[in-house]
């Protein structure tokens, strides 16, 4: 049995994020209050959230050494899981989208055993075939799903005390899951198991002869990447109640989340946050006023940018000290 | 179903998949020398699609002249990707793939910029003429398609075959250290074989435009198809690049024919995951 410590620099350098977040954290949930008339940078925030969510929930598989072009697939069953759950049992938005991120869970589950045995490139090239197959057999549902009409009237997330038709609501859900997804993933890399997919991406094959059952571990870590999306997906058709398959499946949701862990750097657990709030910003503050349409323009630079010129994103010119390690290494 | 149809499906099939060959043909070659995984493929291609579109609507001209503006527009853009994609560093697969996924959104985007999200066609009327075959009508068009595709697939074969520089091509792309010991060229080769597959996806563009109706978010399926063919015919064989695309062009037809057209994409795409499953390294090392 092998027992990981943290070296006390390691620990304190976790309290002190964790602290640093905690305390953001804090500060957001009481923004509303703070600047009651700003409603459109409030909802630019609940976005952000939303995304920075999702970019998490990606770059935990880069972190495995798995590089997905397909998280669009996640993404839109879980909005279509959550969706149908609650239209048709009448279930609370508040659960059916648990409901949405385990259907996702599912279908990550079933490709991350399938595909556990490719790597690099090809299980990208597949990632992006795989959002096509779910797409399908929405499209083509049309008793359920009603096809590529897309599904109505979903109903909009709620708590208890706040105004129905309000996007506060939506605000503190996304807000709780980016925070709670942001706790389990920094409890998570300092566990047995963060270190096991750790050790994956690094090198499979030193990992092999530690015994680090790499089918288990990629799997796993597949099926929680896929639960997240899904949940965000849930929550973004609830706060939207209108989705068609097109608009949920796009190539959009799968680049979203790499854009914004590359950019802001995916060798650390707080860069996709930050490059979910600097890119998205930056997408509707400047480039939605100048091309309304097509600005999305910018994730396609930024992917570029980031590749030619900083492959460790924003924090990794930050600070060069606290990177992950990614092997730099020729196949 | 009478026999007809089918005749009729299985030879738009073989027209479909000869301009699959091309397609596949240039993604093929700019891998086989630059090891780059181009997603930004079918990109090119409505690239290649929307500016001959744009030379037929502003100046009125005949398809056929559309052919070399779009093979010049390509050439341009392959000259300055290719300075890009020279200096990207390692791990190259996986950090080219990741680079013309953003440069396939970046591309997207743009054409949406510049054309708007209409669909758009390059009609031209000589391609609704019809003929008979076995009792089945074919159009005019995909005889057309299905010759021209064949003429260069046909010259690109011999090129390869026959002449020096195709056993050059040959070599660099088989073991580009042992091309160099051997006295080639190796930058001026890749430079050459990378600009002539943009050439040829310049050629494809305009009957890209003119068969299908082209928008700014169609290109990735034309990708997924080239990567296809590519992984069952192997890189730089010419022969085996045409059977595969009359293979995937036949089963695209009977299967739009049959279960209708919203199945296409999703078929491509369980068929790419199938070939990747089967043949996971198919092109991790020198054929």
């Amino acid at each position: 049995m092998i027992v990981v410590t943290l070296t006390a620099r390691m620990q304190r350098h976790l309290y002190i994020k964790t602290g640093i977040i905690s305390i953001a954290g804090i500060f957001l949930l009481f923004l509303p209050q703070i600047i009651p008339g700003s409603n459109y940078f409030l909802q630019i925030l609940t976005t952000c959230f939303l995304y920075a969510t999702l970019a998490l929930s990606w770059n935990l598989l880069a972190y495995s050494g798995k590089i997905s072009l397909g998280h669009a697939a996640f993404f839109g069953v879980g909005a279509y899981g959550s969706s149908l759950v609650a239209l048709n049992f009448d279930i609370n938005p508040l659960l059916s989208i648990w409901c949405g991120g385990c259907f996702a869970a599912i279908l990550a589950c079933t490709g991350g055993f399938l595909f556990s045995r490719l790597k690099g490139a090809y299980f990208a090239l597949t990632t992006l075939a795989l959002v096509e197959i779910p797409k399908m057999i929405i499209e083509n549902w049309e008793t359920l799903t009603r096809g590529s009409l897309g599904l109505l009237n979903i109903p909009p997330l709620r708590i208890a005390s706040t105004i129905a038709q309000s996007y506060l609501p939506t605000y503190f859900i996304n807000l709780g899951v980016l925070m709670l997804v942001f706790l389990f993933l920094t409890l998570i890399f300092s566990s047995r198991w963060g270190w096991a997919i750790n050790a994956l991406r690094q090198d499979e094959k030193v990992s092999f002869s530690l015994g680090i059952n790499a089918t288990f571990y990629h799997v796993t870590t597949m099926t929680v990447s896929g639960f997240i999306a899904g949940v965000c997906g849930a929550i973004y058709a609830h706060s939207v109640g209108i989705i068609e398959p097109s608009m949920v499946f796009s190539i959009h949701y799968s680049a979203l989340p790499m854009v914004m862990s590359l950019f802001g750097g995916r060798s650390t657990i707080v860069g996709p946050i930050v490059g979910a709030f600097i890119l998205f910003s930056i997408d509707q503050l400047a480039f939605q006023a100048i091309l309304p349409i097509g600005h999305q323009i910018l994730y396609g630079l930024a992917i570029m940018v980031t590749i030619l010129y900083m492959p460790d994103g924003i924090m990794g010119l930050a600070n060069r000290e606290h990177l992950w390690h990614y092997s730099r290494q020729k196949k | 179903m009478n026999v007809a149809i089918y005749v009729k499906l299985v030879i738009s099939g073989l027209a479909l998949g000869s301009f699959y060959a091309i397609i596949a043909l240039g993604f093929s070659m700019i891998f086989g020398v630059t090891r780059v995984f181009n997603l930004a493929h079918g990109e090119l291609l409505l690239i290649a699609g929307y500016s001959a579109y744009a030379a037929w609507k502003t100046w009125g001209i005949n398809f056929w002249l559309t052919i070399p503006i779009a093979i010049l527009v390509l050439l341009a853009v392959g000259i300055v990707l290719y300075k890009v994609l020279s200096s990207i560093d390692e791990p190259l697969e996986l950090n080219t793939i990741v680079f013309t996924f953003g440069l396939a959104l970046f591309f997207q985007n743009l054409m949406l910029i510049l054309f708007s999200a209409n669909y758009r066609i390059l009609s031209s009327p000589q391609w609704t003429k019809t003929l008979q075959v076995f009792g089945a009508t074919i159009t005019s068009g995909s005889l057309t398609l299905l010759t021209t595709s064949l003429l260069a697939v046909l010259i690109l074969y011999f090129i390869f075959r026959h002449t020096f520089w195709g056993k050059i091509l040959r070599a660099t792309i088989q073991d580009r250290e042992a091309a160099r010991l051997l006295g080639i060229n190796v930058n001026n080769t890749v430079i050459l074989a990378f600009l002539s597959g943009m050439a040829l996806v310049g050629l494809a563009g305009p009957f890209f435009a003119s068969f299908h109706y082209i928008y700014p978010a169609g290109g990735m399926e034309a990708t997924l198809i080239a990567i296809i063919i590519t992984i069952v015919a192997g890189v730089g064989h010419v022969r085996a690049i045409i059977w595969a695309g009359w293979g995937i062009g036949i089963v695209e037809n009977l299967v739009t024919g049959i279960l209708g057209a919203a199945y296409r994409e999703g078929i491509t795409a369980i068929i790419l995951i199938m070939i990747l499953l089967y043949k996971p390294y198919a092109l991790s090392n020198s054929q």
